[in-house]
């Protein structure tokens, strides 16, 4: 117990300075390594970078949505999708393209929201074939291939295009159509003649 | 004083020998500081640069999608065959804001707002027509395009067509 005292006493009156000179050290070591640590985690363990790759991914694909808007004539865009090292999950719905994948460092899930300028009919109804033949076709079937919407000489029924189209914007809210990364997609600009109109141009998006 | 400074640097008792490394340390943490200074403000700047490029993409396309030659402006008589813009069409609705109103909800753009802005010289004079509906206060992106403006059957003259783009709230 003496001994103690004895330890604790030279310690306190000790004018070398030796504890002093350990303590600040220890604070500096301490100091530096929160510093570099936490320098370290912005750097390598945010998910900024993850964020960013995901976001070119969304504004290619919105980009090239609207880019088939802006043409002239119906065409038909093939769009492929780059193989990354990440796995990843492309949703759409009618006013945004969302893309998602699922290995984040915070948390778990990373989410880039892109937002679409027009409003593209997604995933239509299409019978035996793809594209604008297939959406004729399965008017075709229903209206009569007298009124497809295919030619100024068969033109659709007015409101029946409308309607198609609210009732998918009512199912992508509630199930945003998921893209299969695997597959190509195929953007189209098709027209539609509808009754009592010009022709209604429209950009499909389909796999 | 030069006997206290030769008794602070001959002194061998150690009371500032802890502190001998603070300097170099300084000199590394503000080092690091303008390091990290430096790399925020270009991230922020690559943010920013990003962020505003979106933007005139955007008006760009809303431009492009209105002046094609079956787009909305077409349509309603502004641009005439050949790509002219029709000024005495485009004065009538320019005032209109019911008539503006209307060309926005049918252009098919969602989520954004835009007004037209048509610069042409009339007789050396500038002229410059605004759509009433442009704010002057929201952040605004604005896209040209450069076009043949008819005034009368007599006259037609150089000119430039602006979209100006602003987020709808």
């Amino acid at each position: 117990m003496r001994e103690v005292k004895d330890i604790s006493k030279s310690i306190i009156f000790n004018k070398k300075g030796d504890i002093s000179w350990l303590l600040s050290q220890v604070a500096l070591l301490i100091a530096v390594g929160i510093l570099l640590a936490s320098v370290a985690s912005l750097a390598f363990y945010s998910d900024w970078r993850k964020k960013a790759e995901i976001n070119v991914i969304a504004s290619q694909l919105a980009r090239t949505i609207e880019a088939t808007e802006l043409k002239e004539f119906p065409e038909r865009i093939k769009f492929l999708f780059q193989d990354k090292n990440y796995s990843y999950d492309i949703f759409l719905s009618t006013e945004y393209i969302t893309v998602k994948r699922y290995d984040g460092k915070i948390s778990k899930e990373i989410m880039v929201k892109k937002e679409l300028h027009i409003r593209p009919w997604i995933n239509p109804p299409m019978s035996d074939e793809k594209g604008a033949e297939g959406i004729y076709k399965y008017f075709g079937s229903i209206y009569g291939s007298h009124r497809n919407g295919a030619s100024p000489s068969t033109k659709l029924p007015s409101g029946v295009l409308e309607g198609e189209i609210e009732t998918m914007t009512k199912e992508l809210a509630i199930n945003p159509f998921k893209i299969n990364c695997k597959k190509p997609l195929y953007i189209e600009r098709i027209s539609i003649y509808v009754e009592g109109e010009n022709a209604e141009s429209i950009v499909i998006i389909y796999q | 004083m030069r006997n206290q400074l030769l008794l602070f640097i001959n002194d061998r008792r150690g009371v500032s020998e802890e502190f001998t490394s603070l300097p170099a340390l300084m000199v590394v943490m503000i080092g690091f500081a303008l390091f990290f200074a430096m790399m925020a403000g270009v991230y922020y700047q690559h943010n920013e640069r990003v962020k505003s490029l979106d933007k005139y993409e955007a008006a760009n396309f809303v431009l492009e999608k209105l002046t094609s030659a079956n787009g909305l402006l077409a349509e309603k008589g502004i641009i005439m065959e050949g790509g002219v813009i029709n000024a005495v069409k485009f004065n009538e609705i320019r005032e209109n804001e019911d008539k503006i109103e209307k060309i926005i909800e049918e252009s098919g753009i969602i989520g954004l707002k835009f007004g037209l802005k048509l610069t042409y010289w009339e007789k050396d004079n500038v002229e410059e027509k605004e759509w009433v509906n442009i704010p002057s206060n929201a952040d605004k992106v604005a896209a040209s395009k450069q076009v043949a403006v008819y005034l009368n059957d007599a006259e037609i003259v150089p000119g430039l067509l602006t979209v100006i783009v602003w987020r709808a709230d």
